[in-house]
């Protein structure tokens, strides 16, 4: 009652208090904000953040809680259909589906996240160099990348575990030291396929930046020639400036989507390679290489190859969605619904 | 004089030959003052302002020749044509501010208003942020937006045409330049707002001339509207050349080149006789990158002469600052009509 007695005492002055869904129409809300909303209400999109969220949490916390490891072979046991025990089944070494399958997830989502982030910071600052300052530097850095192109991914995996790949290299000697810093017995030979995964990490990211940069150099070449970046440096703003604080956000719109879309491309190749046999090896396990694993003994066994492949089916799909409903959110046009 | 520009020549180096944009201008622009640069698209008038602020895209273009000299106070002068980056960026909004044409697309969209005003006063008057504020509010009030403490935080896509536009000239007087380069400020918006924002930036060139600090204003427009409005003087371009300039009333008095009198010809007027027909300019001015011996005007000129194929004329003093750059000497002559364009 008094409240209301407040309103009606001060309306004119204070119309905004009187109607908060209004007031925060006139507030303002950043493109970001508004960004996020529109995500919110994509209900697919949300969906599949939910599930993708859910998916990492379980790859991170099942291996340490699960009562069978990865790798805890049972010979005896053999591949067994889907139990109370095994709720996913089990391989033909007895290994537990279910275990193989949240720690592959742990390297197929660790494949697709850190060489998206290679792409990433190599694409961006890579595409926003040469499309800012044009010209010879533009020439020089897109020539290098048309060069890359041309090298085929399996070609470049294949010389790149060839020759990095083994105990004999800097590369080894690095890795022991880093994972030294965690486990006693570094140069256990255990470690070695592990090791190996670092560069299929090295090969997907090295080649995915191409197309970032030249995604980043296209924004950049169409903004740096409006306006606003004039007026920008017409009241005397620098380089790093007009960079930082003009350009790149409202280039980080079609970036982030690109992002988006080049985790599950990734993990996409990781398995492609681990069906191959150039990617992740035994005893580890990535959904590629399972599902690999699987199809041998797909008419005894299809458990094998059902619920790997639907986890990859599924994540793809739900990478995909938010994707698509980041570029939706985030596409100015769409901003007048 | 605040700006003197000497013989400037901008030119681009494309692959179809060297675009000649701007070929040997000069004029100058006093304290207080507002000269209009008027001309057609295509004449060179905003290459000609880009050029003071050094905002020419290079490559392709290049300022080739001639000098933009700033003063300095004590009969001392800067010429921006020969600064560097660095020292250009401290002249930039700090003494020589610029608005632009279109103000849907001069305002970054992913920033708020006062980001956007902040960030001129932190670069050139190393302000806090709290202060930087209250400076953008007294501004914004200044080029009447109204409540514009709450408007501060707004996104650009939140105001209006001509409220962007005069979020664009409060960006451009916050540091109280001493040059205001205005190209075609008026051109995108609708008419009632072009009144209200022509009368603002005379308003704030008197405020400012009161406060003893003259504002000098070159405002580039094809609009010879908006030119019998504000202008003090005017300088006519054609083909980057400066064919006429001269105070406001005489030039429409006493107009000396056929270009000048062409221009005047062709615009409407709510005055005199209405039955009478515009007569247009006929042909088509010559591409900047094939621009022909002698004067540039002579293809379409009624007053052609023999010599206008051969050499450019030289500026000629005609009256009390009224300079035209024309062969022919006879006033009425100049004056004669184009021949009929036949359908």
């Amino acid at each position: 009652m008094s409240e209301e007695v407040e309103a009606t005492e001060t309306p004119p002055s204070s119309p905004a208090k009187a109607s908060p869904p209004e007031a925060d129409a006139t507030k303002g809300a950043s493109l970001w904000t508004d960004a996020w909303r529109r995500l919110r209400k994509n209900r697919v999109a949300v969906v599949s953040g939910v599930f993708i969220i859910f998916l990492t949490l379980f790859c991170i916390i099942w291996p340490e809680v699960s009562p069978f490891r990865y790798d805890d072979a049972n010979i005896a046991l053999g591949a067994t259909s889907p139990s109370w025990t095994h709720p996913f089944g089990t391989d033909d070494l007895g290994r537990d589906l279910l275990a193989r399958l949240a720690f592959g997830g742990r390297i197929s989502l660790a494949v697709g996240i850190v060489a998206t982030f290679i792409s990433f910071a190599i694409g961006v600052t890579w595409g926003g160099v040469a499309g800012y300052f044009g010209g010879r530097i533009d020439a020089a850095l897109m020539r290098i990348v048309d060069v890359l192109y041309t090298i085929p991914l399996l070609v470049l995996v294949i010389l790149v575990k060839a020759f990095f790949a083994n105990d004999k290299t800097i590369f080894y000697r690095w890795f022991v030291w880093s994972i030294g810093l965690f486990t006693d017995h570094a140069k256990d030979p255990k470690y070695l396929p592990l090791f190996q995964i670092v560069f299929v990490f090295a090969a997907l990211g090295g080649v995915s930046w191409l197309t970032m940069a030249r995604i980043v150099r296209g924004q950049v070449l169409s903004l740096k020639s409006q306006q606003f970046i004039e007026a920008a440096r017409s009241i005397g703003v620098g380089d790093a400036g007009i960079i930082f604080r003009h350009l790149l956000p409202n280039a980080l719109g079609p970036i982030i989507v690109y992002t988006t879309l080049t985790i599950p491309s990734v993990m996409l190749t990781e398995a492609f390679l681990s069906f191959l046999g150039l990617g992740t090896e035994e005893p580890l396990s990535s959904w590629g290489l399972l599902v690999a694993n699987g199809t041998e003994s797909l008419d005894l066994y299809p458990w094998l190859t059902f619920f790997p492949g639907l986890m990859l089916a599924l994540t793809l799909l739900c990478f995909n969605f938010l994707g698509d409903g980041l570029r939706d959110a985030l596409d100015p046009r769409v901003r007048k619904d | 004089m605040l700006l003197e520009v000497r013989d400037l020549k901008t030119h681009f180096f494309t692959e179809d030959g060297v675009v000649r944009a701007v070929d040997g201008i000069s004029y100058s622009v006093a304290r207080g003052e507002v000269l209009c640069i008027v001309g057609e698209s295509g004449s060179g008038k905003s290459v000609s302002s880009l050029s003071t602020m050094r905002l020419i895209p290079d490559p392709p273009g290049r300022i080739v020749a001639g000098q933009i000299l700033l003063e300095e106070g004590e009969g001392r002068t800067t010429d921006l044509a020969k600064l560097d980056e660095r020292a250009m960026q401290r002249i930039r909004g700090k003494r020589v501010a610029m608005i632009f044409q279109d103000p849907m697309t001069s305002l970054n969209p992913y920033l708020r208003i006062s980001d956007q005003l902040v960030e001129v006063l932190v670069l050139h008057e190393g302000l806090r942020k709290a202060a930087a504020r209250e400076r953008a509010i007294d501004m914004l009030k200044a080029v009447g937006i109204p409540d514009p403490a709450r408007r501060l935080d707004d996104h650009p896509h939140h105001l209006s045409g001509g409220m962007r536009q005069r979020v664009m000239i409060a960006m451009a007087l916050l540091c109280s330049p001493e040059l205001l380069i205005a190209d075609e400020p008026t051109t995108a918006l609708d008419v009632t707002t072009q009144a209200q924002i022509l009368e603002l930036l005379l308003d704030r060139k008197d405020a400012r001339s009161k406060e003893g600090m003259g504002l000098g204003i070159v405002l580039i427009t094809h609009d010879l509207g908006v030119v019998a409005r504000v202008a003090d003087r005017v300088a006519v371009m054609y083909a980057g050349h400066i064919v006429e300039e001269s105070p406001v009333a005489e030039l429409f008095a006493d107009p000396r080149h056929p270009y000048t009198v062409g221009l005047a010809r062709s615009i409407p007027s709510l005055e005199g006789d209405r039955s009478k027909r515009l007569v247009p300019i006929p042909g088509m001015p010559p591409l900047l990158s094939k621009v022909p011996k002698g004067c540039p005007f002579a293809a379409r000129c009624p007053a052609v002469r023999p010599e206008c194929h051969e050499t450019f004329p030289e500026m000629r003093e005609v009256g009390p600052g009224h300079r035209v750059a024309c062969h022919e000497t006879d006033a009425d002559a100049v004056r004669r009509p184009p021949p009929e364009v036949t359908a």
